[in-house]
């Protein structure tokens, strides 16, 4: 058998039976208020027989025909789409499910988010632009197949090393496959998946837990709440510039596991030059969990109205955020309104002074910025939010128009490779710190634009040419 | 019990230091280094249950002299038989309950390439290890008493070649069929040496 835990391999006998894989990592349950999605195991693993399916007729061996039912699917990561996983999903012949993460990247896009993501959390609704609420006028992320959101009862894993995958698929050629017409016969390759996962009735329960755990310093590796406190505190700001990218894996690298990792895309504060820091009292938010129902953000603008913020919503002047910034088309960047909250004469005025401003930061650099028009509503981003509470003059920096450009979103794809971010060969970590690639330069382009357009906001007089962001940085 | 596992420590503490002594990467010095510590092993179980002769002998004379007429309660045979039993038992349960709790877990041995007959091979060789230990009792506690020194020979012999056999694993036929036929052999021997014979046999199934 294949196990796959985090156990040491101790004796001799064991050994001679088990071979442990490392290089993995589990999908989690999420839990809200009404559903639960994700995946577990039984509470002492789940076993099966291998099987490895790399085409889709492969499937029926699992599905009907095998004699030795229930199966451990090794999946090829090119066919983890939805159409497979609802026909697993529907059967109890599948004990669990090992996915090889396909190198390379599935070419046609891979994303298992939703094609509206944060539907429902945003400021669209019947009652606020419904001609754009549920992706009615534009569908964000088209290659979504919304499999983060399903429920599954089995475990599922990710083989992260094609050396481990190797291992497997010779033990199931070995043992497990038919030969001479016959089915194989006992003893079969088979693999042990172990991801039982525990969680809270409601948040109060879960705070609970959580604060005695850390008190108490009871089984560190499990946490069932996390990422309460989702903005850092800020000194008293004028501008609110939140910078966040949402990424998030449905898959976690830590087993046993913790909860969702809002991943915040750092960008780097612009290097400024010959400007002293006091002339800019504006400093930045960051929000974390954005993916999930935008909890950051919703919690930062709650704490602004019960004014448990350092700064208060009616302070806030204007908004810019940076959403996906990083996968522009000929370097055209894409500033996007709200067009329902434009439609008020104040605001409308705010709103296009702030987009010429920034049109006017864009010159000199090598960022071209383009408005997405009145047509459009605002994409998923943390802007949502606030304009729910106020109606801020704001807009969202994005690399795409329409759709995203980013065909893994929210998928194990979405990794520095996919931002063209490459590195020569031979370098050590260190070096690669060091090392600016062209991903960083254009992202630094970027943050100069923003960093020229919010000094201007602020306030500053004068040119403002002098500031630039430093790539190394970036 | 206790004898047997105090040898077994000393005997693991020899192999351990030999080990640590020598050169970890060369394969054919540590399989010989292994050889080496079984043998020691071998020796020194043998010793500790002469020690316990020397022991229970001693026993012997103090339960004679505390008792009314004279006589121990316990035969020496009967001594004999029961620490062979327990050098046994306490060496069958070592041997076999790492394989027995690896045995319940879902996998099989195989995924390597070994035997899939590992499990009940052990459980036969620790069968014979078992008895093997009670008919060495036996044979040795009355060699030891009648000074039959041969005896006593034969017996650490027949241990170390024993011992010796299960180096041949996987080679079950090679290790395992031997290995039976000295157990059946040297139980035979203990069977004589304790006073039985095939009358007495008969007797005693006829229940008279």
């Amino acid at each position: 058998a294949v196990s796959s835990a985090d156990s040491c391999q101790g004796n001799s006998v064991e050994r001679k039976i088990y071979v442990p894989l490392n290089k993995t990592a589990p999908c989690v349950r999420l839990l809200n208020a009404t559903h639960q999605i994700g995946c577990q195991s039984s509470i002492s693993g789940d076993t099966g027989v291998i099987h490895v399916v790399e085409k889709e007729e492969d499937l029926s061996w699992v599905l009907a025909d095998g004699p030795h039912p229930p199966y451990m699917v090794v999946l090829d990561g090119n066919l983890f789409t939805r159409s497979v996983m609802m026909q697993l999903k529907g059967t109890s012949r599948v004990s669990g499910l090992a996915v090889a993460v396909a190198k390379p990247s599935p070419p046609q896009g891979f994303s298992p988010g939703l094609k509206c993501p944060n539907d429902g959390f945003g400021v669209y609704s019947k009652d606020y632009g419904p001609q754009f609420a549920h992706c009615n006028k534009t569908v964000w992320n088209p290659m979504g197949s919304g499999l983060s959101y399903e429920d599954f009862a089995f475990p599922i894993f990710l083989l992260e090393d094609a050396n481990e995958t190797q291992v497997i698929k010779q033990c199931y050629q070995a043992h497990n496959v038919p030969r001479n017409g016959s089915g194989p016969e006992y003893p079969l390759c088979a693999m042990q998946l172990f991801s039982h996962m525990h969680a809270v009735t409601s948040t109060v329960t879960c705070m609970r837990r959580s604060s005695l755990q850390s008190t108490f310093s009871i089984n560190p590796a499990e946490r069932v709440c996390g990422a309460r406190d989702s903005w850092p505190t800020a000194d008293v700001p004028l501008k609110a510039s939140p910078l966040l990218a949402p990424f998030v894996r449905l898959c976690q690298n830590l087993a046993p596991p913790a909860p969702r990792c809002g991943h915040v895309f750092p960008v780097a504060r612009p290097h400024l030059h010959r400007r002293p820091l006091s002339e800019f009292p504006q400093r930045g938010g960051r929000a974390l969990g954005e993916t999930f129902d935008y909890i950051g953000s919703s919690r930062m603008v709650y704490d602004m109205e019960k004014d448990k913020f350092p700064l208060r919503l009616d302070n806030i002047h204007s908004f810019v955020e940076l959403n996906q910034v990083a996968l522009r088309n000929d370097s055209t960047l894409w500033m996007h309104t709200d067009p329902v909250s434009r439609m008020n004469g104040s605001v409308e005025a705010q709103v296009r002074n702030l987009l010429d401003i920034l049109s006017n930061s864009s010159a000199g650099a090598k960022v071209t910025l383009q408005e997405a028009g009145y047509s459009q509503p605002l994409p998923p981003s943390s802007f949502q939010r606030f304009l729910r509470a106020r109606h801020i003059p704001g807009v969202v920096l994005t690399d795409h128009q329409t759709a995203f450009q980013n065909r893994y979103y929210q998928s194990m794809y979405d990794t520095p490779e996919n931002i063209g971010m490459q590195y020569p060969e031979g370098l050590s970590p260190e070096e690669t710190l060091e090392y600016v690639t062209d991903t960083a330069k254009s992202l630094a382009e970027v943050a100069t634009v923003v960093a020229r357009a919010l000094y201007q906001l602020a306030g500053g007089a004068g040119s403002t040419s002098a500031i630039q962001a430093d790539p190394k940085t970036v | 019990a206790f004898f047997w596992l105090v040898s077994l420590l000393l005997a693991s503490l020899i192999w351990f230091v030999s080990v640590h002594l020598s050169d970890r990467e060369d394969a054919k010095l540590q399989d010989g280094l292994l050889v080496f510590g079984a043998a020691v092993s071998v020796l020194l179980q043998e010793t500790f249950r002469f020690a316990y002769f020397k022991l229970l002998k001693k026993a012997d004379e103090g339960l004679a002299t505390i008792s009314e007429d004279g006589r121990s309660p316990i035969s020496l045979r009967q001594m004999a038989y029961v620490s062979g039993l327990s050098f046994g038992i306490i060496s069958g349960v070592f041997s076999v309950i790492n394989i027995l709790a690896d045995s319940i877990g879902p996998g099989t041995v195989g995924i390597h390439g070994d035997s899939p007959y590992y499990f009940i091979t052990s459980a036969f060789l620790t069968m014979a290890l078992v008895l093997l230990h009670t008919f060495w009792g036996v044979i040795f506690f009355d060699a030891c008493e009648k000074r039959r020194y041969w005896c006593l020979g034969l017996v650490v012999a027949s241990h170390l070649l024993t011992s010796g056999l299960t180096f041949l694993n996987p080679w079950y036929e090679a290790s395992l069929g031997p290995i039976f036929i000295i157990t059946l052999s040297t139980g035979l021997w203990a069977f004589v040496t304790a006073g039985g014979s095939f009358r007495n046999v008969l007797k005693c199934l006829s229940c008279e």
